[in-house]
């Protein structure tokens, strides 16, 4: 499964993990929880492999969710949709568990399983009865060290993925439209490659560059693990320990990662002052107009979250009001979003025409009003009403094991602490009317963005694209 | 409200959280009595939160000819306006909130939901009596509203998945009381008036049976003075309950149908069949059968489907229910170029597993994951409760749902093998192909076993 904007969500629906422990150490904690502290033991393997753990009675149930730090980001040239490839080769066997039996196993106790690439991250999750957590560390730890990759699997799986791009961008304009926005937007950047990849560089895709990903990205010290659900965290580390704990870690990977994450390549070499006009399959015109965003973690980046929110979030919103909810309403559909990855970042806003509304009539406008948003839309009470969502969000993330889990697992990842849900709390509880206004200002009134559109009515295979002065390339 | 205070409660709900042990989970739920409607309430302590359902027993059945969907507009629509309250200070109100309120409306029965802070539960619940008393539908609001759904009508010819899903249901039901979406349909849209919107709903307030599930800390229950004085809801013993009599469906071949539609390069398929009355019977035996042939990654129509020819990316197959009748169907998506073979294989499965049966291994495997599985079903409260309001629907007892365990393990592999047969043999499916005009040749290939081709427009299902 391919989640094109999952770390995003996340991050945001983990506003309020709240409440979590201070003990982050590197062994495990000795320290009991206080009334203001969730219950998660960490511990940190000699290998180098994070584990959390967050029991939680109420049900013999568990979710199991282990995180590999390698997206589509850490792909070369020509090997665009590695890290999916083998985000689906790690279902079809392993040593011990040889072909058919990693999900026979899961699937015949009761469990379901499945994974996710970003840009960033692939994760895998199981949502599992508690009796068979111990299998399931046996299943994980064996795949991790020492995968298949059957020839014969491997050739049909790319079929697969054929069709899953298909399922996702070729036949769905709106995954289409979210595919080009993010080779525009990050064009010459690790993040303007395709996830799920380059059809060429998918047929061409060999085992061994594969199973070369797998070797260099699939280590002890680049995963974390998180364990959420009716366990007892004292039983269930040594049986960790055991299985993990032996898997070697990585002699070049951080070197490699620092190559890779050198800021130098996430620098946007994009103009920010085009247009670009696709040819798909929606009879009614759609489009994104793309701002430069901000990379996660950053306290411009907690302030675009709110800024996105307080315009587009809901049916009273002020995007909603001015453009779909009024007497002459040009669009059926609008959103603004922030989408924060680890380097860089996007700020869009989406939408879908009205029947027989103009396309070229709502860009000139929404150029034309966006550099009114930032005084018109911004109030006190919009934004304590934002922060409100926030929270009522962030309950509901929490609310089941895999919730739960996918939280402190973000955490740890995005921020070094799965206990940052208060402080990241705090962060947005302090966001000011004045902090968001000039944010909104300097993102959206000073800035050049790109705005892409597509239409049953655009020429086939050829890509319009039009500057701002009209020169067309 | 502000933030901060709820960072302290937050604390401390997971701090209750770590200690929490749960009873023994049906002993936790109540019936009680407010003015004449029975309330089912779970009570659960753990997070300052409510969900509540209110069902009717009435759904889009009731909508007259050229009236259909009214009965999903009436409900959708209460948003609009009322004489005190605008469309923006309403969704204002329940946003700043942080208020989930939503509607369901099937053939047999309707559902309001509202779920959010149990501290903001009676506010809320305030503004919901408001407009299902009040809203008086603004006729500019309304036509706004439905321009924009004509919109997303139009839309649909791009997203074929849906498409797919909303012309093989009516295919699919055709000729019984369920074929007609809903929602209505396009040619619908215009006959929508104020008048008839706040009549429908009047009707399911005032005439129809009413049910109340609600989940969440004892504070929630204050929540009965609102419901009964500002709602003015209250039960009687004459209050309607929607039965229907209906001709049963018998179908002695496959037919073939082909709706096509422009430059898609990936064709959705779809099979099945309408289940009459008397085919509903034993829910728990259809999970188990739907399980094994199509309910996962391990199901049989994955193995062959995508595990062993890379044919899809997904395949799964369904029977689903509600009081008086149910469909069943399998549904995944393949390339333009594989359309015939999928087909092929998919039959061939369902034929195979007749003819050879099913072996003890697959039973265990099926029984395993759906026994397995099944506490997942009370992870959240919300469909706990939805769960709960199915079952009192469909005028069975709770206990289907806690000795689920024990009723599956008595199927036998004869059982499972019978059940796919009587439902998904190949002599009384639709066998609905939606794609690209170019692949109808290929189709008619088909013919030889399948009968002949039926070409519809998407247009006419919209």
């Amino acid at each position: 499964m391919l989640q094109k904007k999952i770390l995003k969500k996340l991050v945001a629906a983990t506003i309020m993990t709240g409440v979590l422990t201070s003990c982050a150490h590197l062994t495990p904690s000795e320290k009991k929880p206080t009334p203001t502290e969730l219950n998660v033991k960490k511990v940190v393997l000699d290998n180098g492999l994070t584990i959390l753990i967050a029991p939680n009675p109420k049900l013999p149930i568990v979710s199991y969710y282990t995180l590999f730090d390698v997206g589509g980001r850490y792909e070369v040239k020509g090997t665009t949709g590695a890290t999916h490839f083998l985000e689906h080769m790690m279902f079809k066997g392993a040593q011990k568990y040889g072909p058919g039996q990693f999900d026979t196993l899961i699937e015949r106790n009761g469990g379901v399983t499945n994974a996710y690439t970003t840009n960033d991250a692939t994760v895998y999750y199981e949502n599992i009865p508690s009796s068979f957590v111990e299998k399931m560390v046996d299943l994980e730890s064996d795949r991790i060290q020492h995968l298949l990759l059957e020839p014969v699997s491997f050739d049909s799986e790319r079929q697969v993925i054929f069709e899953e791009r298909k399922m996702r961008y070729e036949n769905s304009p709106d995954g289409f439209i979210y595919l080009m926005m993010m080779k525009k937007v990050f064009e010459g950047t690790p993040y303007g490659q395709s996830v799920i990849g380059d059809v060429e560089d998918l047929k061409d895709l060999s085992r061994d560059q594969v199973m070369d990903f797998f070797k260099t990205y699939y280590t002890p010290d680049n995963a974390i693990i998180a364990i959420a659900g009716d366990v007892d965290p004292d039983k269930l580390l040594p049986i960790l320990k055991e299985k993990y704990g032996s898997i070697p870690r990585s002699k070049i990977l951080t070197d490699l990662k620092a190559k890779r994450d050198d800021p130098a390549n996430y620098v946007l070499k994009a103009h920010f002052n085009s247009e670009y006009s696709f040819y798909s399959t929606n009879p009614i015109p759609k489009f994104t107009m793309a701002f430069k965003g901000e990379k996660a973690g950053t306290r411009r980046a907690f302030v675009l979250d709110v800024l996105a929110y307080m315009l587009g979030n809901g049916g009273s919103s002020f995007l909603s009001q001015k453009y779909v909810r009024n007497a002459n309403p040009l669009l059926s559909d609008i959103s603004m979003s922030s989408y924060n990855l680890r380097h860089a970042g996007v700020f869009y806003l989406s939408g879908e025409l009205m029947e027989n509304v103009n396309i070229d009539k709502v860009k000139t406008q929404l150029k034309g009003d966006i550099k009114n948003f930032c005084k018109d839309a911004l109030d006190a009470r919009t934004l304590q009403k934002t922060k409100n969502q926030i929270l009522s969000t962030a309950y509901h993330q929490m609310k089941t094991n895999s919730g739960m889990a996918s939280t402190i697992l973000m955490n740890e990842k995005v921020y070094g602490n799965y206990n940052y849900g208060v402080k990241e709390m705090e962060i947005y509880n302090s966001v000011t009317e004045s902090e968001v206004k000039k944010e909104c200002n300097d993102i959206l009134v000073n800035s050049d963005s790109i705005f892409i559109s597509t239409w049953d009515k655009f020429p086939k295979n050829i890509a319009a694209s039009v500057t701002q002065n009209g020169e067309v390339k | 409200m502000k933030t901060s205070t709820y960072i302290i409660g937050l604390s401390a709900l997971f701090y209750s959280l770590q200690s929490f042990a749960a009873p023994k989970i049906e002993d936790s739920i109540k019936r009680l009595n407010w003015n004449g409607i029975e309330v089912v309430y779970l009570e659960d302590n753990r997070f300052p939160t409510y969900d509540l359902l209110i069902y009717f027993a009435d759904g889009a059945l009731s909508d007259e000819k050229m009236q259909m969907g009214s009965t999903k507009h009436a409900f959708n629509l209460l948003d609009a306006g009322t004489a005190k309250l605008s469309q923006k200070e309403i969704m204002d109100q329940f946003e700043f909130l942080g208020t989930e309120f939503g509607v369901d409306v099937t053939h047999e029965f309707t559902t309001l939901s509202m779920a959010g802070l149990s501290k903001d539960l009676t506010t809320s619940m305030g503004q919901a009596c408001s407009m299902l008393r009040e809203a008086n539908f603004p006729l500019p609001i309304i036509k706004q509203e439905l321009e924009k759904e004509k919109t997303e009508l139009q839309s649909l010819v791009s997203s074929p998945q849906a498409l797919s899903d909303r012309v093989f249901r009516e295919v699919s039901l055709g000729n019984t009381p369920y074929s007609y979406p809903v929602t209505g349909k396009l040619k619908n849209l215009d006959f929508y008036t104020p008048n008839l919107l706040r009549a429908k709903v009047d009707y399911f307030l005032d005439k129809v049976k009413k049910r109340i599930y609600i989940t969440g800390p004892k504070s929630i229950l204050n929540v009965e003075k609102v419901l009964t004085e500002k709602c003015q809801l209250q039960g009687h013993p004459s209050d309607f309950v929607r039965t229907i009599t209906y001709k049963k469906i018998k179908r002695n071949h496959p037919q073939l149908v082909f709706v096509p539609v422009p430059d898609a390069n990936q064709v959705q398929v779809q099979i099945g069949r309408f289940l009459n009355f008397d085919e509903i019977g034993d829910r728990r035996l259809d999970t188990l059968a739907t399980e094994f042939l199509g309910g996962g990654f391990t199901s049989r129509l994955m193995r062959e489907v995508r595990v062993k020819r890379g044919l899809t990316y997904s395949i799964g197959s369904y029977i689903s229910s509600q009081k008086q009748y149910g469909r069943a169907g399998i549904s995944t998506f393949t390339k333009n170029e594989t359309i015939n073979k999928l087909i092929t294989v998919i039959n061939e499965s369902v034929e195979k597993i007749k003819k050879e049966g099913i072996t003890q291994e697959d039973l265990e495997r099926s029984r395993g994951s759906i026994v397995g599985a099944h506490p997942f079903k009370f992870e959240s409260n919300r469909a706990f409760l939805s769960q709960l309001l199915y079952l009192d629907h469909i005028e069975r007892p709770y206990a289907e749902l806690f000795d689920f365990n024990n009723a599956v393990m008595k199927y036998s592999a004869e059982d499972v093998t019978r059940k796919i047969d009587e439902v998904f043999g190949a002599k009384s499916q639709i066998i609905f192909i939606l794609g690209d005009k170019s692949i109808e040749k290929e189709l008619r290939k088909l013919s030889s076993k399948m009968g002949k081709i039926k070409v519809l427009d998407y247009k006419n299902f919209i």
